[in-house]
C-alpha cells in the first residue's frame, strides 16, 4: 500500500515488565517490534491483559520501557516526557475534565501552548463540527450522553493535528449500534485528518472491519502483523487461527504426498487433503479450515476437492446462513455454515442424518510451525 | 384524636415530627445567639450584672463611639481584632501547605499503610488538648526540648520562642491540622488520576497541570478545610494563653477575661457579636470570589 513511506512510530525489541505489589515481575511487553506508517490505521489485537493498553502507554510516555528503543517522527522518545510528544489519546474513560465545559475541554491543548483566544474558538468549532457535536461549547462534560462524551473526547484529542492518535478500546463502552456508527466515523476521520491512529480493541470484528493492518498481540508477544485479510486466510499460528474468526484446526500428520496435494491424518484419525506446497512426509502441521469453505455439495472436479464425513449434531438458522455442527466418526466436531442457496437440501441438515461436508484443498491453510 | 380529620391529623404527624429538631436548633443556636445579642446591647451593672437599659457603648469602646466618661473608645481592641486575623489567616496557610502535598503522599500509599496514616491523624484527638498544649510549653521554652535538641546538633540557637505569636501560630496549626488534613484528603482521594495523564497528554506541563486540572479540582476540599480551620483559629484562647503568655492577646482572650475575670458581660459580648459578624463578611467575600472563579472556569 502507500504507506511504506516513512513510519511515524517505530518501536524496537520493546520491553515492560511490571513489578506487582507482592513484588512479582509481570511481563507486559516481550520484545515488541511495530511500525506504524503516516496515514495508516493499525490496530492492536488481543485477549485482554495482553499488552495493549502497555503498548500504548509506553508510546504516550505514561510507561518508560525497561529496554528497546521508541522513536516518533524520526526522534527517540524513549526520554522524552508525554507532555512533549506529538502524540494525543482518546482515553478508554474519556476522561474529560469535568470542571471545564465542553469548548475548554476541547481547546485545552491550544490553551497550554498559548494559542489566542480567538483562533482556539475557530479550531475547537472545527474540530467539534469533525466529529458532529458543533454548538455545544458551552456545555460541561457530565450532562453529555456516553456518545457525546466519545466525540468531545475525540474532538479534544485531534483538535492540535498530533502526528498520531492512540485510542484504548474507545467504543467498548457503547452499545451495539452506537459502535457500530462510530466505527464508520472514526474510519472517516481517519482519512479526512490524514493522521495514523493507533487502535485498541480486543474485538476482533471491530479489528477486522476498521484496519490497515492489524497487531496480533498474545502474552506481550507479536503473533502476526498483517492485512486483515492476510490475518483471516492465513494465520501465522494456531493462537492466530483461534482468536480471529471461527475456526476447525486439525493437528494433522503428514501420510501421503503426491506432486499435487499432501494427504493427512489427524491426531484422532480424520483424512484430510491439502495442497502439497512444502510438505514432507511424516510431517507434524496444524490444518485450518474456516466454517464457511465448507459446501454440502461438491462444487468442482472430485479430485480438487475432499471432504469430511459426520453426523449432524446441530443446525441453526442465524438469517441467510445455517450453522451446522457435525462429529466426525473419530470424534472431531466440525463447524460449517452453509449458505441459503442450499436450503433445498434442508432434510439433510437435521440433527442425526449422516452428512459430507466439502471443501477445496487449495482453501485450507496449513499452519507453518503446527508441531508443537 | 378520632375525630379529626385527615388533613389535621397530616398537621399533627408534621408538627410531631418537626418539633425535636425545631426544638434543637432553637435551643442550642438561635437561643444562646439571642441572650448573646440581647446581653451585648444591656448596660454593664457596677459590680458583674447588668441592668437591662440600652446601651449601645460596649459596640462605641471598638468601634469609636464610646462616650469618653464611662467607656472610652481605644485602638487597642480593634489591633487585637486585626491580629487575630492574621494569626488564624497564618494558621490557615501554613496548615494548608503542610496538608496539601501529605494528602497526596498519603492517597498513593498501599491500603494498609494509608489507614494507619489516618489513624495516627486522629490519634491525638484521644488525649486532652490542655496536656498536648503544655507538652509544647516543654518543648519550646529556652531550657525547653527543641534548644536542647539543637544543641545536641551543635547548634547553639537558644531559641526563645515561648510567648510570642510564632509559638501561638505553631499551637494553632498543631490543633487544627487534622481539620484541614480530613477534607483535603477526601477530595485528593476522590481526584481521578486519568485526569491528570489527560492533562499531559494533551501537552500541559506539571504545573499547568496543577493550575488547571489538579487544584480546581482540589479545591472543595481546600476550601472546606480552610472554613474549618479558619473559624475555631480567629476565636481560639486557650492556645493564645498557654503559648502567647500576656503578650499575645487573641480575640478568643479578650472576649473570656471579659466575661470570667472582669466581669463585664456586655462587653464581651459585644465583642464576640463582632467576631461573628466580621466572619460572616469574611465568608460571603470568600463564597462570592470561589463562585466568580466557578463560572470563571465554566466560560466557553
Ligand atoms: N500497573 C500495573 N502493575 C502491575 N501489573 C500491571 C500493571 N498494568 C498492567 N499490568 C499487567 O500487565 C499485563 C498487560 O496489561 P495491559 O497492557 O493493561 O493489557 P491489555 O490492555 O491488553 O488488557 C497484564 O498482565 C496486567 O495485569
Ligand atoms: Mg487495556
Amino acid at each position: 500500500m502507500s504507506h511504506t513511506n516513512t513510519p511515524v512510530v517505530e518501536i524496537k525489541a520493546a520491553v515492560k515488565h511490571y513489578r506487582t505489589p507482592e513484588g512479582q515481575a509481570v511481563r507486559a511487553l516481550d520484545g515488541v517490534d511495530l511500525s506504524v506508517g503516516a496515514n495508516e490505521f493499525v490496530t492492536l489485537l488481543g485477549p485482554s491483559g495482553c499488552g495493549k493498553t502497555t503498548l500504548l502507554r509506553a508510546i504516550s510516555g505514561f510507561e518508560q520501557l525497561d529496554s528497546g528503543s521508541l522513536i516518533i517522527q524520526g526522534q527517540p522518545m524513549n526520554d522524552v516526557p508525554p507532555y512533549q510528544r506529538p502524540v494525543n489519546t482518546v482515553f478508554q474513560s474519556y476522561a474529560l475534565f469535568p470542571h471545564l465545559s465542553v469548548g475548554d475541554n476541547v481547546g485545552y491543548a491550544l490553551e497550554v501552548r498559548g494559542v489566542p483566544r480567538k483562533e482556539r474558538d475557530t479550531r475547537v468549532g472545527e474540530a467539534l463540527e469533525m466529529v458532529g457535536m458543533g454548538g455545544l461549547q458551552k456545555r460541561k462534560p457530565g450532562l453529555l450522553s456516553g456518545g457525546q462524551q466519545q466525540r468531545v473526547a475525540l474532538a479534544r484529542a485531534i483538535v492540535n493535528r498530533p502526528a498520531l492518535l492512540l485510542l484504548d478500546e474507545p467504543l467498548s463502552a457503547l452499545d451495539r449500534h452506537l459502535r457500530q456508527s462510530m466505527q464508520r466515523e472514526l474510519k472517516k476521520l481517519q482519512s479526512e485528518l490524514g493522521i495514523a491512529f493507533v487502535f485498541v480493541t480486543h474485538d476482533q470484528e471491530e479489528a477486522l472491519t476498521m484496519s490497515d493492518r492489524i497487531v496480533v498481540l498474545n502474552g506481550g508477544h507479536v503473533q502476526q502483523i498483517g492485512r486483515p485479510e492476510a490475518i483471516y486466510d492465513r494465520p501465522a499460528n494456531a493462537f492466530v487461527a483461534g482468536f480471529i474468526g471461527e475456526s476447525n484446526l486439525f493437528k494433522a500428520r503428514v501420510s501421503v504426498v503426491d506432486d499435487q496435494h499432501a494427504e493427512l491424518v489427524s491426531d484422532v484419525g480424520d483424512t484430510l487433503r491439502v495442497r502439497r506446497g512444502e510438505l514432507q512426509l511424516n510431517q507434524q502441521v496444524q490444518v485450518l479450515l474456516r466454517p464457511e469453505q465448507f459446501h454440502l455439495d461438491c462444487p468442482g472436479s472430485s479430485d480438487s476437492h475432499a471432504w469430511l464425513e459426520g453426523v449432524v449434531e446441530q443446525t441453526v438458522f442465524v438469517g441467510k446462513d445455517f450453522e451446522v455442527s457435525m462429529r466426525t466418526p473419530q470424534g472431531s466436531q466440525v463447524k460449517a455454515v452453509v449458505r441459503d442457496a442450499a436450503r433445498q437440501a434442508l432434510q439433510r441438515l437435521h440433527a442425526g442424518e449422516t452428512l459430507r461436508l466439502w471443501y477445496a484443498s487449495q482453501a485450507a491453510h496449513v499452519l507453518a510451525g503446527g508441531a508443537r | 384524636m378520632s375525630g379529626l380529620t385527615l388533613q389535621g391529623r397530616n398537621r399533627l404527624r408534621l408538627f410531631g415530627l418537626l418539633s425535636p429538631v425545631t426544638l434543637l436548633i432553637g435551643g442550642f443556636f438561635v437561643a444562646p445567639l439571642l441572650i448573646m445579642a440581647a446581653y451585648s446591647l444591656a448596660e454593664p451593672g457596677m459590680y458583674g450584672g447588668v441592668e437591662w437599659n440600652f446601651y449601645p457603648d460596649s459596640f462605641g469602646r471598638v468601634l469609636g463611639w464610646a462616650d469618653g466618661s464611662n467607656e472610652e473608645f481605644d485602638i487597642v481592641y480593634l489591633e487585637i481584632i486585626l491580629r487575630s486575623f492574621r494569626i488564624a489567616l497564618l494558621t490557615v496557610l501554613v496548615s494548608l501547605l503542610v496538608c496539601y502535598p501529605v494528602a497526596f503522599w498519603v492517597s498513593r500509599l498501599d491500603a494498609r499503610k494509608r489507614n494507619f496514616f489516618l489513624f495516627l491523624i486522629t490519634l491525638p484527638f484521644f488525649a486532652s488538648l490542655i496536656v498536648r498544649l503544655y507538652a509544647w510549653v516543654l518543648i519550646l521554652r529556652p531550657s525547653g526540648f527543641l534548644n536542647q535538641f539543637l544543641h545536641h546538633l551543635g547548634i547553639n540557637a537558644e531559641l526563645d520562642l515561648i510567648y510570642s505569636e510564632t509559638a501561638v501560630l505553631i499551637g494553632l496549626v498543631y490543633i487544627f491540622i487534622p481539620f484541614m488534613f480530613l477534607p483535603i484528603y477526601a477530595s485528593v482521594e476522590k481526584l481521578d488520576r486519568r485526569l491528570i495523564e489527560a492533562s499531559q497528554d494533551l501537552g500541559a506541563s506539571r504545573w499547568q497541570t496543577f493550575r488547571k486540572v489538579i487544584l480546581p479540582l482540589t479545591m472543595p476540599g481546600v476550601a472546606a478545610g480552610s472554613i474549618i480551620v479558619f473559624i475555631p483559629s480567629l476565636g481560639n484562647f486557650i492556645v493564645p494563653s498557654l503559648l502567647g503568655g500576656a503578650k499575645v492577646l487573641m480575640i478568643g482572650s479578650l472576649v473570656e477575661q471579659q466575661f470570667l475575670a472582669a466581669r463585664n458581660w456586655p462587653f464581651g459580648a459585644a465583642l464576640a457579636m463582632l467576631l461573628m459578624a466580621s466572619v460572616l463578611v469574611f465568608l460571603l467575600l470568600y463564597v462570592r470570589s470561589l463562585s466568580r472563579a466557578e463560572a470563571l472556569e465554566g466560560r466557553p
